[in-house]
């Protein structure tokens, strides 16, 4: 294996970019489970919003109109699950399950009949990337860190005021009670229907915003079928992983991003692991994972249990 | 989720009565709600079609005739349905349990390697008896892939959805990395492991059809199962722990053998699906030889009430969508993803029904997470 400046520098720059879809997902994500929603549907939201961020750069041409664009699907998308789940109090797992087969199967009949073939197949057109001044000139680090998409900076940003939103503020206090004990809440006066499904909005937009990312900048501006190819499902994984911590699971989203990032840059390492198995370490770190982390967990209580008043 | 069986519905006591209460009770009955599904996805899968410029009609004859109307047509529709049907049965002994197995895609996965393994590498001169051996091979593979998630939860408490979620990937990229190196033959370019050999091959039941011989596997299966969980002391231990782990363990019950042997048998079914699959239709290890059977097979064991009866009438429902679908895109060139919106749409309209009536007071459905 080699280790020089550059490739550790590359190596970076990729781990971070691929890690910042699934960060955008697992804090959305994060919202979500804090309220007691498990929302496996998260890897068709993300193909949702992968599909609209496509069709918005057709529609307007301006990348940041399309990253606009596949919030906006996120969020639509995310709506179905969201009254299925929060107001008809269907069971979490089955809808989800379902949910991601007709986003496969909707999101590739709407290819088929919207998008024009440009926007099949590898471009150049995406998001450019923003030095941050001084800090890009830094060694190794510089041009790894400091020199990414804008979306990757907003993310970090939402993550911290995730952090301070749940630690600091009375909504949320409000929100991590719902996932805690949602009759406890309700009896406390606070609509568990409507913060669940606030909480499932909030989840659609960051992870349209992640299917956006994942299109426009980690793909060049192109759709194809399953873009999302378990990034959703993974995503799930992280929040896990990262106890339900927007901090850890910013951390954990970038370890990610390096197993991802090593199917790429691991030829230049001069790592010779076949391809697939290179694709398979994301999830079989989510595995390994599971066998550190353990029963330590300290997630929300009420987790995937719909509420219904006067139920224990 | 619990699930309860059909005929336990919240009317029952009120036997007789009047035509109101018939009515009542008609459409208070699962397999009503679950045929209302399938009509609201029907009705807006049409619409789809209408909107693509097809007319409906024709394209519903079409569906109906690709799915039905000649011998070959029938046997398409059942070689579609059965590793379906085993993926579905696998999903529903697991989740009668109270395990949320969502990995049968994986261990169906695990299954093909399984069964690619004996009837490539074996001698060839073994004849018909690698048949049965590559189809044991492949349940016992899918097993074993069935029993890492109830090890980690038992062991590390692990979610098991999430778990065997991952699982299902590693399944999908260990079959990918295996047919572009261990076992693809020497000097070949396609990602497809050598053919199997001919004693390995399920016999095709009715000549000029692709119908094969693991229908039969599968139908057997189907009421094996179904004797199981509703004539056996262990099927009513299983449908307890399901139903109310609290219960199982106040009657001294030992769930997490239950939970292990249920698994066991889940994984294995599903191992069995992908070896079918492979030894009947493929005769080769092929990447990307499931399109997601697996979550097909959740979604059929859902819509089928988890009883294993449901699960044969929905998976021949699947069977047609499977063919129908492929005689609307060979013959009107309907893309064929709208297989997958008319799989995905009825679980959710069924989730949701069973969630308002859970809303109502009248559990149907309930989350044991």
């Amino acid at each position: 294996m080699v280790f020089d400046p550059i490739t550790i520098s590359l190596l970076l720059a990729a781990a971070i970019r691929l890690g910042a879809p699934m960060l955008l997902a697992s804090l959305g994500e994060l919202v979500s489970e804090r309220t007691g929603v498990l929302n496996i549907g998260l890897e068709g939201i993300m193909l949702f919003g992968a599909f609209g961020a496509v069709f918005g750069l057709q529609l307007t041409g301006m990348p940041y109109a399309a990253v606009a664009f596949g919030a906006l699907w996120g969020m639509l998308a995310v709506g179905v699950v969201a009254i299925a789940v929060a107001s008809l109090r269907a069971d979490q797992i089955v809808v989800g399950i379902g949910f991601n087969i007709l986003a496969l199967g909707a999101t590739s009949l709407l290819r088929d009949m919207v998008l024009s073939p440009a926007f099949q197949s590898p471009s150049l057109r995406n998001v450019s990337s923003y030095r941050i001044p001084y800090f890009s000139e830094l060694p190794i680090v510089g041009r790894a860190v400091f020199s990414q998409s804008p979306i990757l900076y907003g993310a970090v940003i939402v993550a911290i005021l995730f952090w301070i939103f749940f630690r600091h503020t009375r909504l949320g206090l409000i929100f991590r009670a719902v996932g805690e004990g949602a009759s406890a809440a309700d009896a406390a006066g606070i609509s568990v229907t409507n913060i669940r499904f606030s909480a499932m909005l909030v989840t659609g937009i960051m992870t349209g915003i992640a299917g956006a990312y994942l299109t426009l900048v980690a793909s060049g501006g192109v759709f194809v079928d399953n873009i999302t190819g378990g990034r959703g499902y993974l995503a799930v994984a992280v929040v896990i992983f990262g106890r339900w911590h927007p901090i850890w699971v910013m951390l954990a989203s970038i370890l990610f991003g390096a197993a991802d990032a090593l199917q790429y840059q691991g030829q230049a390492i001069g790592l010779s692991i076949s391809p697939p198995l290179l694709l398979m370490s994301p999830f079989l770190l989510a595995l390994i994972a599971w066998v550190l982390v353990g029963k330590s967990k300290t997630g929300p209580s009420e987790i995937g249990i719909p509420f219904l008043r006067g139920q224990k | 989720m619990t699930p309860i069986s059909p005929g336990q519905s919240d009317n029952a006591a009120s036997a007789g009565g009047s035509m109101a209460d018939l009515m009542k009770r008609i459409t208070g009955s699962n397999a009503f709600l679950v045929l209302m599904s399938f009509a609201v996805s029907m009705i807006i899968g049409l619409f789809i079609l209408a909107s693509l410029g097809v007319e409906p009609v024709e394209a519903l004859r079409v569906m109906i005739k690709g799915a039905f109307g000649s011998r070959m047509a029938i046997g398409d529709t059942l070689a579609f349905m059965t590793p379906r049907l085993l993926a579905a049965l696998a999903a529903l002994i697991a989740i009668r349990c109270g395990f949320y197995n969502l990995g049968a895609e994986g261990q169906l996965q695990l299954g093909a390697i399984g069964a690619v393994l004996p009837a490539t590498l074996l001698p060839p001169e073994l004849g018909v008896l690698l048949m049965p051996i590559s189809i044991v091979s492949g349940a016992l593979f899918g097993a074993f892939w069935g029993l890492i998630p109830v090890l980690l939860k038992l062991w590390r408490g692990a979610n098991e959805i999430i778990v065997t979620l991952m699982m299902n990937f590693i399944g999908i990229y260990l079959v990918k990395y295996l047919v572009q190196g261990p076992l693809q033959p020497h000097g070949s370019d396609f990602n497809m492991s050598a053919k199997i050999a001919d004693g390995a091959i399920l016999p095709v039941l009715v000549n000029g059809t692709r119908l094969h011989a693991g229908v039969l596997l599968a139908l057997v299966v189907a009421v094996a199962l179904w004797a199981l969980l509703y004539h056996s002391t262990f099927g009513i231990r299983l449908r307890v722990a399901g139903l109310s782990p609290k219960t199982a363990r106040l009657q001294g019950m030992p769930l997490s053998r239950l939970i292990v042997s249920s698994m066991l048998i889940s994984g294995g079914v599903a191992g069995m699906a992908g070896a079918v699959e492979v030894l009947g239709v493929q005769y080769r290890l092929i990447d990307g030889f499931s399109s997601s059977l697996g979550f097909d097979g959740l979604a059929i064991a859902l819509l089928g009430s988890l009883e294993p009866l449901g699960a044969v009438i929905v998976a021949i429902y699947f069977g047609a969508i499977s063919s129908g679908t492929v005689a609307l895109q060979s013959t009107l060139s309907i893309p064929a993803a709208l297989a997958l919106i008319m799989t995905g749409l009825p679980i959710i309209f069924l989730a949701c029904i069973h969630g308002y009536r859970f809303l109502k007071g009248r559990p149907l459905w309930s989350s044991t997470l």
